[in-house]
């Protein structure tokens, strides 16, 4: 009799305890997880802020595999919810933008071209938005420092600076991308100082709080040439593509064998342009996985995406839009005109074919009616502007006066 | 006429500051230019009110510096910015300063930055770098010393740290120099 009982004790209770009780402990997927470490991005050996060949793998990837990449903030920052623009302007623009990573895809070679799915997306319980003076859109208008600290779930976004709004959860990768090689490396840089020369914006190589400090810090082997991450090229980077939603894939060319898969910068929410210089900014847990298209590479040059309904499920059921023209204020140059003689447009009021112009002029008639209709101030409309409302080319034919619109989505107003 | 309404006009052009900076947007430098950001750091959250309050007295007394508090999470990020010329001006206490000026212990990644004393306020120390142009020290000096944060224009020697030029110009009572 004691033995029977000692079976069946087995029988119900021994077996729970050596196999799997639900579907939790059934797995299939082979995951690469890449941790963060330490506070900041000097403190981890998986994180780097700057471009170069050199910089090496932290992992290795089968194609198919879930890679977990967990990311920081774009500014690196020490942001808080209690934190206000004093902090701002204590920002250290070197540190832009802490990536994780890269990572080694077993497989790929210089001439393929990398599928990039992103899986999902888990941000942090904070977020940011901030006006950062001389940078944004309308950084002539909007002079000093501003922030809007967000609560972060997985449905929505909401400040106490921000009240009766609610920012949908809309996630995606502000940068995501795969190393240059040595000889983009090279042509990227003639093309860049050629633009400087010319007075464009161009941000050179900048050795003070590189990572990783022994390839692109002041004493690195390749300080001159480790590239910054605030303009997007052809391996991707800082696109800030919104439509990059879970469930899309990403195509990229392949310069260095392995491609050096990168992930950072995760935007909770944004709008198309985010107009102020930043979206919802966040660090976040990004899972993607990797397909390998062999020798794509001859023709996908550049960022490309395959994307479904997610294109439909970001757009609002309900919004405003402004239409702007190619029209300015007679002695006004605004600042994207101040190279190339674009002293000659002063006088005018009305330049050509002018899509800069013409998104100005929505967004500034836009920013006018959040402020007229729902009651925020200048800088709570422009930071709305930044993370809900899309700017979008009406059309490019009607000379010339092209046509850039503002759809603000009015669904971030709770009711 | 006193000394301090003499101050304020003397400053009455525009008080751009000259720092060529490291900072990769240009854009940036602008604010910088117009702004005279007060440094100072969470870990010693004295330097927050302090950074305050000398803001405070600027606005009043010297308006043109059109002067920001600018709060850095800790001292390290303050060697940072002050070390590659993002910001020029900051509270900091005696010991992080002369640590910053030697770069040593925990300031040793950022190398010895020249820091020059503006005045002591409350306890801590108003510092700037070097090339902070000697005008712009006499007048940030004049501006505060006198006031319940700066009351006694005294030198000590026992910081460890050289004083601006121009802020022994003013408390020497030399004129304000024209150049800077």
């Amino acid at each position: 009799m004691k033995l029977r009982l000692a079976l069946c004790a087995t029988a119900l209770f021994g077996y729970a305890g050596t196999a799997p009780a639900d579907t939790t402990d059934s797995k299939w997927q082979n995951r690469v997880v890449i941790a963060k470490q330490g506070v900041h991005c000097v403190d981890d050996p998986n994180c780097f802020n700057r471009y170069h060949p050199d910089i090496p793998a932290v992992a290795r990837a089968k194609p198919g595999d879930m890679i977990v990449f967990h990311t920081r903030d774009a500014l690196d920052s020490d942001l808080t919810l209690e934190s206000n623009s004093a902090d701002v302007l204590a920002i250290d623009l070197n540190l832009v933008h802490p990536m994780t990573g890269p990572v080694y895809i077993e497989g790929a070679e210089r001439g393929d071209v990398l599928a990039i799915t992103l899986v999902d997306i888990v941000p942090d319980e904070y977020g940011y938005t901030v006006i950062i003076p001389g940078f944004g859109f309308l950084r002539d208008i909007y002079t000093e420092p501003y922030l809007i600290n967000w609560r972060l779930t997985r449905t929505h976004a909401e400040s106490d600076q921000m009240p009766g709004v609610k920012v949908p959860y809309e996630a995606f990768m502000g940068s995501v991308g795969i190393m240059p090689g040595q000889p983009e490396i090279d042509s990227w840089l003639v093309r860049e100082a050629a633009l400087g020369a010319a007075g464009g914006i161009v941000l050179l190589p900048q050795p003070t709080g590189a990572q990783p400090s022994a390839v692109c810090g002041p004493q690195g082997s390749a300080k001159d040439q480790c590239l910054r991450t605030i303009p997007p090229r052809e391996n991707g980077g800082n696109m800030d593509v919104q439509q990059m939603q879970v469930g899309t894939t990403l195509l990229l060319p392949c310069f260095i064998d392995g491609c050096g898969l990168f992930v950072g910068d995760v935007h909770y929410a944004q709008g198309d342009g985010e107009v102020s210089g930043t979206a919802i900014e966040t660090g976040a847990v990004v899972t993607v996985t990797t397909e390998i298209r062999k020798g794509q590479g001859s023709f996908i040059k550049g960022p490309e995406v395959e994307g479904g309904s997610q294109i439909k499920d970001i757009e609002p059921s309900k919004f405003y839009q402004t239409i702007g023209l190619p029209l300015k204020t007679a002695g006004e140059i605004p600042p994207q005109y101040t190279y190339l003689e674009s002293q000659k447009i002063q006088n005018l009021s009305n330049l050509s074919e002018d899509l800069t112009l013409a998104a100005r002029d929505a967004l500034i008639k836009m920013i006018a009616y959040i402020q007229r209709e729902h009651g925020l101030d200048a800088e709570q409309a422009y930071i709305l502007a930044s993370v809900a409302v899309d700017l979008r080319v009406g059309q490019v034919v009607d000379v010339p006066n092209y046509i850039v619109t503002a759809v603000l989505n009015e669904d971030v107003f709770a009711e | 006429m006193n000394r301090r309404r003499a101050l304020w006009l003397s400053a009455g052009a525009a008080m751009v500051l000259l720092l060529s900076g490291h900072t990769p947007y240009g854009q940036w430098v602008v604010y910088r230019k117009k702004h005279l950001l007060i440094g100072c750091h969470k870990a010693d959250p004295e330097t927050y009110d302090l950074a305050k309050r000398v803001v405070a007295l600027l606005e009043k007394h010297l308006p043109a510096a059109k002067s920001r508090v600018a709060r850095a999470p800790d001292a390290g990020r303050l060697a940072s910015l002050l070390g590659t010329a993002q910001m020029a001006v900051a509270t900091l206490g005696a010991a992080d300063a002369a640590a910053m000026l030697r770069g040593t212990g925990r300031f040793e990644a950022y190398g010895a930055i020249a820091l020059r004393i503006l005045t002591p306020v409350a306890g801590r120390l108003l510092v700037a770098r070097a090339d902070f142009p000697v005008r712009h020290a006499w007048l940030v000096t004049g501006a505060l010393v006198g006031t319940d944060l700066a009351p006694a224009p005294k030198r000590p020697d026992d910081f460890g740290i050289p004083w601006h030029p121009g802020s022994l110009a003013f408390l020497e009572g030399r004129p304000e120099p024209v150049d800077g």
